[in-house]
């Protein structure tokens, strides 16, 4: 599991570089979110552009991941695939997440 | 369901459609072997990219409920999936020798709250919802010692990709 990230303004851009994100790989992928987001701004826009697949764990992983940030700062998706959107929104959490086509849209949103 | 009925469910016999089959320990990288060989087979068998993608989303599910709960730590577990397509259904047959579930029965859906706090929302328990969706059928038998748990999905061979 490889994440990197760049700093656009008061968000951080962070992308998942790993084709899935299931059980083998959820609890490496939380951790290394609450690495990467510890002493960030107001905002981390997840690039999910990379992520051909996730399950309920890699689901729930995200979940954590906002859970994290604690309620003052925010988690927006972007880029989502076709798999990975259809899981959010058979689960609804597509109503909990901000969902954006690219990174450059959920900048081009305020952060609030 | 009776476990003689469980096997003659489709009517599928080996001259009509497709069959794949893959037997083998039912674990976090095993499992994840054996569904991506059920997809690509899928993919060989001429289903449009988003089905392919649904049967992935809820066979991931059910065989994570194997590895995480099936065996509950031993090492040795099993697990067996025979796949079967014709041009109006695919059906996957999950066989595995953990404990019964709970109550004899998959959970029914039920819908996650997500009207909590945020520090409240769940980070799991989505696996059955999310089969539930997905797949047309989902029947369940006790068999001996060993579980079936039937996923079966109508599909459409029209939709093939080039």
């Amino acid at each position: 599991m490889t994440l990197t990230h760049i700093d656009r303004g008061d968000a951080r851009i962070v992308t998942v570089h790993a084709p899935r994100i299931d059980a083998a790989m959820a609890i490496g992928f939380k951790e290394e979110m609450r690495g990467r987001t510890e002493d960030t701004p107001n905002r981390i826009i997840l690039d999910m552009s990379g992520v051909a697949f996730i399950d309920s764990s890699g689901l729930g992983a995200i979940v954590a991941s906002m859970k994290q940030l604690g309620p003052e700062r925010r988690l927006d998706l972007a880029g989502l695939t076709p798999s990975v959107d259809k899981v959010f929104r058979l689960t609804r959490m597509d109503t909990v997440f901000r969902l954006f086509a690219t990174p450059q849209e959920a900048l081009d949103v305020s952060a609030c | 369901m009776d476990c003689t009925a469980q096997m003659s469910i489709a009517g599928l016999t080996a001259a009509e459609g497709r069959r794949f089959l893959y037997s083998g320990p039912a674990n976090n990288a095993t499992s994840r072997h054996a569904i991506q060989s059920v997809i690509a087979w899928l993919a060989d068998a001429g289903l449009a990219g988003e089905a392919r993608g649904d049967v992935e989303i809820a066979l991931a599910e059910a065989v994570n409920n194997v590895v995480k709960h099936g065996y509950c730590g031993v090492m040795a577990g099993r697990m067996r999936l025979d796949c079967r397509l014709t041009g109006q259904a695919l059906q996957i047959d999950l066989t595995d020798n953990g404990p019964g579930l709970p109550g004899g029965a998959p959970p029914k859906q039920r819908n996650i709250d997500l009207s909590v706090a945020r520090d409240q929302l769940p980070e799991g328990g989505f696996g059955w919802l999310l089969i539930r969706r997905i797949a047309d059928e989902v029947d369940y038998a006790r068999c001996g010692e060993s579980n079936v748990l039937t996923l079966r999905f109508d599909v459409s061979r029209d939709n093939a990709e080039q």
